[in-house]
């Protein structure tokens, strides 16, 4: 075990360090992976993390995780914003394939997933919670690989989309399901209970939007200062929805489409707001590794990958039947339907929700949905990188 | 190769030639969806010449043959509102100008076809450098000679063009202080500039074999010039606009030179002399620089005189002219312009200054071209 010659005295003044030692060398993995061998970086991150972590599990001590947990939040909240921002609703009116396919694309990998699920013996609840966590791609993933490779392109744009509408459509479902759980009371307080949650988020959500609306009137967002301000609001945001218990993710995803919506200003911010937000999503991918849990893993197996296939197959072949009608070209419906394969149950088990679910399902769905997470974040960023050059999207 | 023959066309007939910007609609910097709004329009069907240029955040749209200002206004609001359609299945934006404020010449992707690769690998960065936009107007001459006659007769108009196109004040991300910074990227190409002073087309034909046998050029079309005949379709191109910010001032400007051409040709009033050049690079930097407010010197009487009122003072000769050819309604929109000093780069300064946000002033610039 590596630092066992650390006594339990020495580990208590320790653990922050050990903590940056375990970062670091996740890091340099990043680094390898982006420099010398010409992939994504986020993958390095993650295998670095969870090389280290598996060689160790000092690494993160229990005193650090609510540490580690504002980390991630913060993080995730600057990406959401970010993801928000980028999404016009306008575009849905203008282009119905676009939006049907959104939904079907929700829909058929929800289906897909949950009936796989019941064919591997799970039960109705742990299936349809295993279908609900199926339909989010990964806001995180999505936004930095895309910010890596400075992507953009009509790939680009209809990725941000589908991640938007997957994502809000998957936060829901998971806590609707989670609640559905026999742990709930009845289902109406199950249903009333994503309701409060969701008029919560949307509430939250406008205050913040009209936060960044009102301030970018008297002050330039873009700059150092005022990128600075916008932490600020975040960060504050951050410990209102705690104090709430309001998970952070609908709130920022929300609030960044409304400042996208309601003001038709461009928003023009520095990519993660700046290098402070640069720095705090590489960690998330850092952290990210290093919490993996391996048992969890193990556990998941050959089903976890059956998963990955079934849901890539759901979301490909919808977007490869609505690609002429929405104006894509099949190369590019493939080229989405890759990047589109991250999970954002990731963003849900490190932001907590699922644990605050505290639902039986949650536990029994673990090993599958974890191990399907971690093939995902090795391949699908390798997937990404791939799928956004296939369509000349990456200025390379 | 040799040059091709030159096909009479009826003449004074014209065509405009409109290059396009595309745009994102998050940060509305240039976005490389020339493919995209091609396929599109194609699986639509649309009808009408729209096709891809230098780099895949361009697109040029071109109107028909045209006798009367009103029937390019028709075709070119038909373009347009097909692009329109297609841009916002595809969330994108299209619009007008000679420049895009802010995009990054490096970031442009040069269009995956042969000839555009080809002047890729001459050029160099050049060749990204060339994402500017302009308007092109053909003039129909019924002979190779009457092109000629027009080529160098229209030289002398090449600043009121200018300054009447003028819509490209700011170049990555600054205000250059120009009114059209456009032509200074095309001034970098070596065969930019004047056409040579020849004013029959077998000399002109001999030195195009000259050229050709140097081998630095292998077409017409690796002629940069302001004005140059265009022999397969019969005309002289004029080439030196920025492509204004809406269709319709596209539409006037083409009706102002081909009423220029037609008072050229009808009443020849001047002799053409190569001396008439030797003002000539002077006058159209002052248009580039100062638009309406430049100070050019006639070439024979060497007086100095403002663009504008040589502008105001050409309408006022050509009138009867632009009645004939049922355009004394576009220029006089023109002379409003011209009188009241209002030019696409003075509109995009004052936009900026209002918004203080080169970003929102290209939204602007995108709404005024699609609406």
């Amino acid at each position: 075990m590596a630092f066992s010659f650390l006594t339990p005295a020495d580990y208590a003044l320790s653990a922050p360090l050990i903590l940056v030692v375990g970062v670091t060398l996740a890091l340099a993995v990043g680094e390898v992976f982006g420099r010398v061998l010409h992939l994504p970086r986020i993958t390095g991150y993650t295998i670095g993390g969870a090389v280290a972590g598996a060689m160790s599990d000092t690494w993160v001590s229990s005193s650090q995780l609510p540490v580690i947990q504002g980390i991630i939040n913060l993080a995730l909240m600057v990406l959401l914003f970010e993801l928000g921002s980028r999404v016009n609703l306008q575009w849905f009116r203008h282009n119905r394939p676009l939006l049907v396919s959104c939904i079907a694309e929700c829909a058929l990998s929800f289906l897909a997933c949950a009936a796989l699920a019941g064919f591997l013996g799970f039960q109705l609840a742990q299936a349809l919670m295993i279908g609900a966590l199926a339909v989010g791609t990964s806001p995180a993933v999505v936004m930095r690989m895309l910010g890596e490779t400075a992507a953009r392109g009509q790939v680009t744009q209809r990725l941000l989309a589908h991640t938007a509408f997957n994502s809000v459509v998957c936060f829901v479902l998971v806590k609707l399901f989670a609640s559905f759980s026999p742990g709930a009371d009845s289902w109406f307080s199950a249903l009333g209970n994503t309701l409060i949650l969701l008029v919560g988020a949307l509430f939250s959500g406008a205050i913040l939007a009209l936060c960044f609306i009102y301030l970018r009137r008297f002050i330039n967002l873009a700059d150092e200062h005022g990128t600075a301000l916008l932490f600020a609001i975040l960060m504050l945001a951050f410990f209102a929805l705690e104090f709430f218990h309001i998970p952070p993710l609908l709130p920022p995803l929300l609030a960044g489409i409304a400042v996208r919506n309601l003001d038709p200003r461009p928003l023009v911010l520095p990519r993660h707001l700046g290098s402070l937000g640069g720095t705090l999503v590489i960690l998330l991918f850092c952290l990210q590794g290093l919490t993996i849990e391996w048992q969890h893993i193990y556990a998941g197996g050959l089903a976890a990958l059956a998963l990955v296939l079934v849901r890539a197959a759901a979301k490909g072949s919808v977007l490869w039947v609505f690609a002429p009608r929405s104006g894509l070209s099949r190369r590019q419906a493939l080229a989405i339907g890759g990047c589109l394969t991250p999970f954002a149950t990731s963003s849900l088990v490190l932001t907590g929700v699922l644990h605050q679910a505290g639902s039986e399902v949650v536990a029994v769905v673990f090993p599958i949905v974890l191990s399907a997470v971690l093939i995902c974040e090795l391949i699908c960023p390798l997937a990404m990188q791939w799928s956004l050059r296939f369509c000349s999207e990456t200025n390379e | 190769m040799s040059l091709p023959n030159f096909s009479p066309s009826r003449a004074l007939t014209f065509g405009v030639e409109l290059e396009l910007q595309i745009v994102n609609t998050f940060d509305y910097d240039l976005t490389p969806g020339a493919p995209d709004l091609l396929r599109v329009l194609e699986q639509r069907g649309v009808v009408g010449d729209i096709k891809p240029e230098m780099t895949s955040s361009m697109i040029e749209i071109a109107t028909g043959v045209c006798e009367r200002v009103d029937q390019a206004i028709d075709e070119l609001t038909d373009l347009r509102d097909s692009l329109v359609d297609a841009a916002r299945t595809l969330d994108l934006g299209i619009a007008g100008g000679g420049t895009h404020a802010y995009q990054q010449w490096r970031e442009q992707q040069i269009t995956d076809a042969q000839r555009y690769q080809q002047l890729s690998s001459i050029y160099g960065y050049l060749a990204k450098q060339f994402t500017i936009f302009g308007q092109h107007v053909h003039i129909g001459a019924p002979s190779a000679d009457v092109a000629l006659y027009l080529m160098h007769g229209l030289s002398r108009y090449v600043p009121h063009f200018i300054a009447l196109s003028a819509s490209s004040p700011f170049v990555q991300g600054a205000d250059t202080g120009f009114a059209s910074a456009r032509l200074n990227s095309v001034f970098a190409f070596p065969l930019s500039g004047r056409a040579p002073f020849v004013e029959r087309w077998p000399d002109f034909s001999t030195y195009f074999d000259k050229m050709t046998a140097t081998g630095v050029v292998a077409s017409m079309k690796d002629f940069y010039w302001d004005i140059r005949p265009k022999p397969e379709y019969g005309t002289v191109e004029v080439r030196v606009m920025d492509t204004p910010l809406g269709i319709l001032h596209s539409a006037h400007i083409a009706a102002y030179i081909q009423a220029v051409a037609r008072w050229l040709l009808i009443e020849r009033p001047f002799e053409l002399e190569e001396d008439d050049y030797l003002v000539y690079t002077f006058n159209r930097f002052q248009a580039c620089r100062f638009g309406f407010e430049g100070e050019i010197v006639h070439p024979r009487t060497h007086e100095r005189y403002s663009i504008a009122e040589d502008i105001v003072a050409t309408l006022d000769i050509i009138e009867q002219h632009a009645m004939e050819l049922g355009s004394d309604k576009a220029l006089g929109e023109l002379r409003k312009r011209v009188l009241n000093r209002q030019s696409d780069a003075s509109w995009l300064r004052d936009c900026f200054a209002e918004t203080r946000l080169m970003p929102d002033m290209v939204r602007h610039q995108v709404n005024h071209w699609m609406q």
